[in-house]
């Protein structure tokens, strides 16, 4: 019975999907708190080893979009554009890149050590040039 | 096309033209970003206008808005050319003390501003198709000084208790006062006479860190230039001397946004022995409310105090006293608005009401 239970919770475990953040492996962050994560796509600066990260926006599918929008940075796509517009035109910072191809977040990533984006767990996985930063949402 | 649009200031708009993002291709090099905002529109009057800006019955306008921030330094440019002028607004170098701390050299929109500096020349950007008066740019109507020439410190401090405060101090040169209007420096323009000190200071409290809700203080002192004829009615009146203080408190939804500010303009002419302070008070209220199938409605309204009493507002052009404005906002796409706005407006010459249609988009 115990190991029937078990079993269904890993097979769920396996079948849930994960968002999480990423970032080449020679990115200089560890780690990433989820305040930080929020900062960062908001247009604040957050560095490591005197570096400033620069966020990458994947929008290579709706789902993934509307994960982000509710559970990372927790508002509207036209409060985030707003306040994205608004940190441009204050302070020069240049908005989040946004990529809408999956290939294409992959390439910005390992080209860029600074990068940081989000992606499924499973696309991640593949690419051992990659490395999660933090777990961001569990369907 | 008009014969300032020929002005050196024009070339930046054909960098903008001739640059190409391509150019930027490798993935690991911060690109300089480019954003654009155009808008339309056009005003219907039934009495006198309001500003001279006004004199077109339909005006285009884009802003063009360039970002560089590789590392620790920073360029941010903000050109705009209508069909109505053709001017550098803003150029700014800046220089990241550290992160999140800058300090700019260059021309910049002044912090004690609060519309300004919130929003600068991005139409698209606000909800309301006007800015209120007393935050309007000099050569639109404006009250009070918009533009320095200088100095800027931008700093965010965060708490143990998730609390922020933004902090920007700027120090430059203040614009000079002509018959009906204030007018800044331009940066390649040549300027006549003397160029007078001006500051300027912005503290806004979030009680959130990643909240938009926030209150804050405006101050600024600025030495006002004294060109206007009507000023010069007695000797040895060189300037103005402006002192400012404001309060704000701005709280977004999802739902909407109310903003409210209070200005004390305090103003007296400079080297008069005896010359009176004067006042004028003037804010504003402003409510946004978020309706289905994208549409916002909104309204606002507009008090400048003592009109009459201050030799400083008797020189500028069509001072509000009151001012009545309500409109609807449809964003067509994610890029695209379109906005209707009504106004009712009393001067000291007698009520006029307005009508206008606006679009408005960013790019990209």
């Amino acid at each position: 019975m115990l190991l029937a239970v078990w079993l269904s919770i890993g097979t769920a475990a396996a079948d849930s999907r994960q968002l999480v953040l990423v970032a080449s492996a020679q990115n200089p962050a560890p780690t990433l708190t989820s305040i930080e994560t929020r900062m960062l796509f908001l247009g604040y600066t957050v560095s490591r080893d005197g570096r400033a990260l620069r966020p990458v926006r994947n929008v290579s599918s709706p789902l993934l979009n509307d994960v982000f929008l509710q559970h990372v940075v927790a508002m509207s796509q036209a409060s985030f554009d707003r306040r994205t517009l608004v940190a441009t035109l204050q302070k020069g910072r240049s908005p989040p890149v946004e990529i809408s191809t999956a290939p294409g977040v992959l390439r910005r990533l390992t080209g860029d050590p600074l990068a940081v984006s989000y992606m499924w767990l499973t696309d991640v996985q593949a690419h051992p040039e990659l490395k999660v930063l933090r777990v961001l949402w569990v369907e | 096309m008009r014969h300032y649009l020929m002005r050196p200031t024009s070339c930046l708009f054909a960098i903008w033209t001739l640059s190409c993002p391509v150019a930027w291709s490798d993935p690991g090099v911060a690109k300089p970003n480019f954003t654009t905002f155009i808008s339309a529109d056009t005003v219907a009057y039934d009495g006198p206008r309001l500003a001279p800006a006004d004199s077109d019955d339909l005006r285009a306008s884009g802003d063009f808005l360039v970002t560089w921030d590789p590392g620790k330094f920073r360029l941010l440019a903000e050109f705009v050319a209508s069909t109505e002028e053709a001017e550098m607004e803003r150029l700014q170098l800046g220089w990241e003390l550290t992160p999140n701390t800058i300090l700019w050299v260059g021309r910049f929109h002044q912090p004690a501003s609060f519309w300004g500096y919130l929003y600068h020349h991005g139409q698209f950007a606000q909800t309301p198709i006007t800015k209120p008066q007393v935050d309007d740019w000099e050569d639109s109507g404006g009250l009070l000084p918009q533009h320095f020439e200088g100095l800027l410190l931008d700093t965010v401090l965060s708490t143990s208790r998730g609390q922020r405060f933004d902090i920007s101090l700027g120090i430059g040169t203040a614009p000079k006062l002509v018959d009906g209007k204030l007018e800044p420096f331009e940066l390649i323009k040549r300027h006549q006479g003397a160029k007078l000190p001006a500051y300027s200071a912005r503290v806004t409290w979030y009680p959130d860190a990643l909240q938009e809700l926030s209150a804050g203080v405006l101050l600024s002192h600025a030495e006002i230039e004294n060109n206007a004829a009507s000023l010069q009615l007695l000797p040895n009146r060189t300037h103005v001397d402006q002192n400012v203080i404001g309060v704000f408190v701005d709280y977004p939804s999802e739902n909407g946004r109310v903003t409210a500010l209070a200005y004390r303009a305090q103003n007296q002419l400079s080297e008069v022995p005896g010359a009176p302070k004067q006042v004028f008070w003037s804010g504003y209220l402003q409510g946004e409310r978020e309706l289905p199938h994208a549409t916002r409605v909104y309204g606002r309204i507009e008090l400048t105090s003592n009109i009459g009493g201050s030799d400083y507002l008797r020189t500028l052009d069509s001072v509000a006293r009151s001012r009545l404005v309500a409109g609807l906002r449809w964003d067509v796409s994610r890029k695209q608005a379109l906005t209707i706005e009504a106004a009712r407006t009393r001067l000291a010459t007698g009520p006029t009401n307005e009508l206008r249609l606006q679009w408005s988009a960013v790019i990209p």
